[in-house]
């Protein structure tokens, strides 16, 4: 990937929303927002932020990815059209992705997301599979971060799930 | 604020909208796109559906709206978009897709009440009804009265207790098993009723400015359960003469007693239930009163309603916030 093309990263799939502008493969800044009442429709103002805290504005941009969940449906709304209306003037081409994927990066491994009645959403990085709903995680699994504001990672990955792998893998 | 054109989004319920205004008020182009066929499929709005109909389709009808008008999106000045009342889903996309474009575009972005469109979307061109006046919103999803006052605020005055009056047709016509939308079908078959005095229905009218339905719509189904149970036969179109009679003079009584109670003579309509023909028949027949409704075509939700209240909002100075949420209510 070019180093000059700019890239607006967004998912609001999950309760933890995130915004990233990356240079090429580069991350140049990026917003972790805990969604509480009315966060996501503040989406806009965080990107804005971001762009004005690197000089940047909106038609600087050369392409807009989109975290499409599993997830949030309200969440997942609300950044899709953000990031429609952001892309319509200069006509920005737009990229879904899935957002199991966007935490898992290029690593290999589990992704859980907690859901409702102590359950979790498990993917297995890089299958074709659906995610499966289970309240019981596998033994070798280690579990990063458990809570109810933001997604889960479980790990046997090793520490792969930086942020810069984490949103570059579905770019190429 | 000055401005030259103006972008308008409509999107609280399942229709679509999107309308380009000049300064003085008047249409440049619009679009509606409207999701009834699912609704009809699906007996009723759906509002997870409507949502996802609105993502899929706000680009390209913003897309058709331009091409049509031969505009580019440089020459919008300011955007308006619908964020109160309606299904909150629907709401958010639009207002998410219209704060996204305000963001790009680098102008202003202002969020109109949905109600003020109906009652401030003018009647003619560009003229706009001048207040004081009585506004009254019969739709689907409200059933409500307002006074205006002299600088176009907006104060409700009387709701419905529980039920729309626009609701409690499609009800009573699922119960009398019409198809979704009921109203028209109502109005449709009341055409060919005629005046039955064994069809009777309890009186709603008391002084206070509050609808309530429900009682009605409970009165019908007790009196469809007798009629099942004794073996009673009813003419259906006589039926649908005078249960919709029965609700439009309610929806006009209580519009009477307002004006009569703020001494105001001029009285506007606006919503979906407008376009019943017994209404409009109704309100024209007024003569004590001065009455604007709005165009048949025009009753529904469109982008043009937003777009003036929008236009005569700046016309007016009145203070505008481009921070500002959705709201259900």
């Amino acid at each position: 990937m070019n180093d000059n093309f700019y890239w607006l990263v967004v998912d609001t799939s999950f309760k933890e929303s995130l915004v990233v502008i990356a240079e090429g493969e580069n991350i140049l800044l990026e917003v972790k927002v805990i969604q509480t009442f009315k966060s996501s429709e503040n989406l806009i103002y965080y990107i804005k932020y971001l762009l004005l805290s690197i000089d940047m504005d909106f038609r600087k941009i050369n392409g807009i990815a989109i975290g499409l969940g599993p997830g949030s449906y309200t969440g997942i709304r609300i950044g899709l059209a953000a990031v429609k209306g952001v892309a319509f003037p200069d006509r920005i081409p737009i990229l879904g992705f899935n957002s199991f994927e966007g935490i898992a990066g290029n690593g290999a491994g589990y992704v859980a997301v907690p859901a409702t009645k102590n359950q979790y959403y498990l993917w297995r990085a890089g299958s074709q599979e659906c995610p499966i709903i289970t309240s019981a995680l596998p033994d070798n699994v280690y579990i990063e971060r458990v809570g109810l504001k933001g997604s889960v990672i479980v790990k046997k990955i090793p520490k792969i799930i930086e942020k810069r792998d984490r949103y570059i893998s579905f770019r190429s | 604020m000055r401005f030259r054109y103006l972008l308008a989004i409509e999107s609280s319920c399942d229709d679509s909208g999107i309308a380009i205004l000049d300064e003085n008020g008047i249409v440049q182009v619009d679009a509606l796109c409207s999701f009834k066929d699912y609704s009809l499929k699906l007996g009723g709005i759906v509002p997870e559906i409507a949502a996802r109909h609105h993502i899929a389709i706000m680009s390209s009808l913003l897309e058709s709206v331009l091409a049509k008008s031969h505009f580019s999106s440089k020459y919008i000045d300011v955007i308006a978009v619908t964020h109160r009342p309606g299904i909150i889903g629907s709401l958010l996309v639009g207002v998410s897709f219209a704060k996204g474009l305000s963001s790009a575009l680098n102008i202003p972005l202002l969020g109109i009440n949905h109600i003020e469109g109906h009652l401030f979307c003018g009647y003619g061109e560009s003229n706009f009804v001048l207040p004081p006046f009585i506004g009254v919103i019969v739709s689907g999803g409200h059933s409500s009265i307002y006074l205006c006052d002299e600088k176009y605020n907006l104060k409700m005055i009387g709701d419905t207790k529980d039920d729309a009056a626009g609701e409690i047709l499609d009800k009573v016509g699922r119960m009398l098993g019409l198809r979704y939308p009921a109203g028209k079908m109502i109005d449709y078959l009341a055409k060919h009723g005629v005046e039955n005095n064994k069809i009777k229905f309890p009186n709603m009218t008391q002084e206070a400015l509050d609808y309530s339905f429900s009682g009605l719509k409970t009165a019908v189904g007790c009196m469809l359960d007798f009629a099942e149970r004794t073996q009673e036969r009813f003419i259906l179109s006589d039926f649908c003469f005078e249960f919709q009679r029965h609700i439009m003079r309610e929806v006009l009584n209580k519009a009477k007693i307002a004006c009569k109670a703020y001494g105001i003579s001029k009285l506007v309509f606006g919503g979906g239930v407008v376009a019943n023909s017994f209404l409009r028949q109704e309100l024209s027949n007024l003569s004590d009163l001065s009455v604007y409704i709005p165009l048949l075509k025009d009753c529904t939700d469109n982008a043009i309603m937003i777009g003036k209240a929008a236009v005569l909002k700046l016309r007016t100075g009145k203070e505008i916030s481009e921070d500002f949420f959705v709201f259900s209510h």
